[in-house]
């Protein structure tokens, strides 16, 4: 099991930047999930780890070596695909095998003469043994003959963590292995991998576009947008404390609310004509009217009966969800709010009437005109870790 | 075309068409059977007057044994099948890992290449049968086995045909096996050939029908009678009787015609698949 | 180790670059070296004198282009050519769509008369040839002893001038119009079945107007394909000629390839015999272009 620690990591295609100076490092055995919107470059980021894809400039680490000029194989790395990428023309066996097989002597690898060399029956005993092994620890050994075609989405799977397994690498890759599998498989398979993470105790690094699942599986999750690292941290310190506005409203379902909001002199923050209890603490240019945006979860917010809270909407759509409810409500113009309250309260409203909303002020979140964090009141500083701005 | 048991105005449509059918069949198919049936025959039913369907006195045996005899047919036989299967195997060493290149890596000059194979495509091969004469001649290797294979070791066709099929491979297995520790080498003979089996044998049925009856470039290249291909040696064996023995030479022309038929016959699902899918692309 | 490093770093970065480039090598050297090569050869050579066997030439520029132009044989040669192409073409793909279409709507035996009607196509056509020598003889060949039989009157065709090429034309179409119906069964068979059945809603009556209407149109890129294959196909024709007729009589049956063959061949012309070849090519290539942008703003239907 190893460590990979990516040191400003940069890929470039022609003029177009696809990952911008990533600085990533994973400890041996960690958990870590690589999240974004399609596009993002986290599959990229993956593959370049792997070394399917060359990087243009910056270091790969593996448990501390410089592994970036090494070849796939040499890596001694892990991959699991979106598709499985079992061999169609093998048997299951054989699929498993196959790795165990690559790194046989190069003799050992021809077809005609292996079956001549004397030590060459002591390694086909070896790998079969290594094979069925991982193929009982999956529950697969009853399809080891069978081809990936006569298998159901499930087994497939598990195949190509098979192949995988059976090479005892320093790391696994995954690279979304569970989008192709039906709402309830997925959830037993997510069960499942973390089970098996903490078994082997092995270095896992899992591409998702679903934060949900990266959140509900990882030690750590690392946030991608437009290439870049906007931010890595437990699932709980990044919904509490996103550092990016980009990175609150991609964690967390339904989605964060945002508003717009400006700075008044001494550092209050003033928003839909009202002044807030809350007082920036940090210096930002142009104090004085300057632009902010405030961000707050619908579980932050409640309707408000006394008519005295922050904000008044109109309620366009509530959703039972049968254990909560969430409001759909729209205040002023283009402003949209998602208020999460419980069914009863839900059920006295009514839609179209207009009803006042209140914000937790401690749980606002602000970010600066660039989406960055600004730091809270002083009691808010101490959870999760301290940041940087640019 | 779900249609309920049909009355008898339904049938007729049906019943023409087969009829029709089966004498557009009958004429079609008819250079065959009489070629067949002709062989059967001795001289004095094929010379005469009137037209004997069957025959009458069976020549079977003499008829071919004379076809065997007066010619190497035998020997030409073994020289078509020699230089069909080198010019195979020579193929598919040349086009697939050309093929594979150009369906998926990314290297400098690949789009050139591709131009050039879609220009090569065009030239019919008698528009290069002078030059490749010239080059043969001066390497001195004409009248030989070389002569017939090597210019045809090049297939533009076939690069063509599997790459459009190995596009179709998806690129999440290259990248598997990449990371198995396979060099691409290795790609190419484990992984890409053995789930392209149908283009192969499409391709193959292709070049062995193709060179099996070539009649033009044998033509150019051959003197030396020990070589000549089956097509030559059915024409040299009409130009020696010129006109005598129908009856050997019918047989000979089906002994000629006979392996391709029957492969035919066997196999005729993958070879009309194969042009089918060969034309939609 | 630096250096090890080196090759490591470079492999990593190159190798797939290398890989290709290895890869395609042998075909791309065979491409030079067999086909764009020769064709630059026989561009050059079409403007010399030459001839093989001769230790010297001088370079007449386009005066062999010249003696084509002036010799009727080379006319009458591009002619037939001409002329058989077209029959064939029409003959063949009219037999092989009209095979098609009458095929593909049978209920049963379809595999059968597939099969029947592309049996000539992989036949050697050279035997084959052989046969239809046999069949056309003037008092024995079958189709003498019929026309006699149904009262007409027998004639030596291959030696007839007026009727050498047309016997020709029917050997090629005899040839080819399998293929083209396996062709056409295949792009029906694509064709999806409830175009018909909206056409049945809408009222187009069967027959004709449905043909006109869905058939043909989607058949487009098809027929495309056919029209260029055989005509390439065609224009290329040899075998038969040079077995049956050896372009006689009188010229009647000349075909380009044969004119071609004759000069480089047996003459040994080869500074002329390449100029015919390039004329050829210019054909087979200009019908290709021509026939794919003629057709291709047609089959922009889709």
């Amino acid at each position: 099991m190893a460590s990979i620690e990516l040191i400003n990591l940069h890929k470039r295609y022609g003029e177009q930047s696809v990952l911008n100076g990533i600085n990533l490092k994973i400890q041996d055995g960690e958990f870590v999930s690589l999240v974004g919107e399609s596009g993002s470059g986290k599959s990229t980021l993956l593959r370049t780890i792997a070394g399917l894809e060359t990087h243009s400039s910056g270091e790969i680490l593996i448990d501390g070596e410089s592994a970036g000029h090494l070849l796939p194989r040499e890596r001694k790395l892990a991959m699991v695909f979106q598709s499985y990428a079992l061999y169609p023309h093998l048997s299951v066996f054989d699929n498993i095998a196959m790795p165990l097989r690559m790194q046989c002597k190069r003799l050992h690898r021809t077809p005609i003469i292996s079956s001549l060399l004397p030590s060459s029956r002591r390694v086909k005993a070896n790998i079969e043994e290594r094979v069925k092994i991982i193929a009982e620890s999956l529950h697969i050994l009853p399809i080891l003959h069978r081809r990936p075609g006569q298998l159901s989405g499930g087994q497939r799977q598990r195949v190509a963590l098979g192949r995988a397994m059976v090479r005892n690498p320093k790391a696994f890759l995954m690279d979304e292995p569970l989008s192709n599998l039906d709402a309830t498989l997925r959830v037993h398979m997510r069960r499942e991998l973390v089970q098996m993470h903490r078994e082997m105790g092995s270095t896992f690094v899992y591409v998702t576009h679903d934060q949900a699942e990266a959140m509900t599986m990882s030690d750590r999750v690392a946030v991608l947008i437009d290439g870049e690292l906007a931010q890595i941290d437990t699932p709980d310190t990044l919904y509490r404390v996103p550092s990016d506005l980009r990175v609150a409203k991609f964690i967390g379902t339904p989605k964060i609310n945002v508003f717009d909001a400006t700075v008044q002199k001494g550092g209050v923050i003033a928003f839909n004509k009202v002044k807030l209890d809350r007082e920036l603490v940090t210096r930002i240019d142009h104090t004085q009217g300057a632009k902010i945006s405030l961000a707050i979860r619908p579980e932050d917010a409640s309707i408000d009966a006394s008519g005295e809270g922050h904000l008044k909407g109109k309620v366009q759509h509530i959703e039972n969800l049968g254990s909560e409810a969430l409001v759909h409500l729209q205040c002023g113009q283009s402003q949209e709010l998602i208020v999460r309250c419980s069914p009863c309260l839900a059920h006295s409203l009514s839609s179209e009437a207009c009803y006042s909303v209140r914000f937790n002020e401690q749980q606002l979140h602000i970010f600066d005109n660039n989406g960055k964090r600004l730091a809270q009141q002083q009691n808010q500083v101490n959870e999760g870790r301290a940041y940087e701005f640019s | 075309m779900g249609r309920l048991q049909p009355t008898l105005k339904r049938w007729y449509p049906e019943l023409l068409r087969h009829a029709f059918l089966i004498m557009l069949a009958a004429v079609m198919v008819m250079p065959f059977i009489w070629m067949v049936l002709t062989s059967f025959k001795p001289a004095n039913e094929i010379f005469s007057n009137e037209i004997n369907w069957l025959p009458g006195h069976w020549a079977l045996i003499e008829n071919y044994t004379r076809a065997l005899t007066n010619t190497s047919l035998i020997r030409y036989m073994g020289n078509g099948l020699l230089v069909v299967v080198a010019i195979l195997i020579l193929q598919f060493l040349v086009s697939i890992p050309a093929a594979y290149a150009l369906a998926k890596l990314s290297f400098p000059g690949r789009f050139a290449m591709f131009i050039c194979v879609l220009a090569c495509l065009m030239i019919p091969a008698q528009a290069v049968a002078i030059p490749w004469y010239l080059q043969l001649h001066y390497v001195g290797i004409l009248d030989s086995y070389w002569a017939l294979i090597l210019p045809f070791t090049l297939s533009v066709f076939g690069i063509f045909l599997l790459r459009q099929f190995f596009i179709g491979i998806p690129d999440d297995l290259i990248d598997a096996a990449r990371m198995d520790g396979m060099n691409e080498f290795r790609i190419i003979w484990s992984v890409v050939v053995p789930n392209s089996i149908p283009a192969l044998i499409s391709f193959g049925i292709f070049s062995v029908i193709a060179h099996w009856n070539d009649y033009f470039w044998p033509l150019i290249v051959l003197n030396d009678q020990d070589y000549y291909t089956p097509t030559l040696g059915v024409v040299d064996f009409r130009n020696a009787e010129s006109g005598s023995d129908y009856g050997a030479l019918m047989a000979a022309a089906t002994i000629v015609v006979l392996p391709l038929l029957v492969a035919f016959l066997l196999a005729q699902r993958r070879f009309i698949e194969g042009i089918s899918t060969a034309g939609m692309k | 180790m630096n250096f090890h490093r080196r090759i490591s770093i470079a492999r990593y970065r190159y190798g797939e670059q290398l890989w290709g480039i290895g890869l395609s090598a042998p075909a791309f050297i065979l491409m030079i070296l067999l086909m764009l090569g020769p064709i630059a050869l026989t561009m050059l050579l079409s403007l010399t004198d030459w001839q093989l066997g001769m230790g010297n030439f001088s370079w007449i520029g386009l005066k062999n282009y010249e003696s084509a132009v002036n010799d009727p044989i080379f006319w009458k040669s591009l002619f037939n050519t001409s002329v058989y192409v077209a029959v064939v073409m029409t003959g063949s793909i009219g037999l092989g769509l009209l095979l098609a279409l009458m095929i593909n709507q049978l209920s049963f035996g379809k595999g059968f008369y597939r099969t029947l009607f592309f049996l000539p196509v992989m036949a050697s056509l050279v035997a084959m040839t052989i046969v239809w020598e046999f069949l056309l003889h003037p008092e024995f060949g079958l189709i003498n002893q019929l026309l006699t039989a149904l009262g007409g009157t027998p004639n030596n065709w291959l030696r007839d001038e007026d009727w050498a090429l047309a016997a020709l034309c029917v050997i090629g179409i005899w040839h080819q119009a399998g293929f083209n119906m396996v062709l056409f069964i295949a792009g029906l068979t694509a064709i999806p079945k409830f175009l018909y059945e909206a056409a049945d809603i809408d009222g187009v009556p069967p027959g004709f107007s449905r043909f006109r209407h869905i058939t043909w149109p989607l058949l487009g890129p098809v027929t495309l394909f056919i029209v260029v294959m055989t005509a390439i196909k065609a224009f290329q024709v040899f075998d038969t000629v040079q077995i049956l007729t050896q372009g006689g009589p009188s010229y009647s049956s000349e075909v380009l390839l044969l004119t071609i063959y004759k000069e480089g061949f047996e003459y040994f012309r080869t500074g002329y015999a390449a100029a015919l070849t390039v004329v050829f090519l210019t054909l087979v290539i200009l019908v290709t272009v021509v026939k794919s942008l003629f057709l291709e703003k047609k089959v922009k239907y889709t």
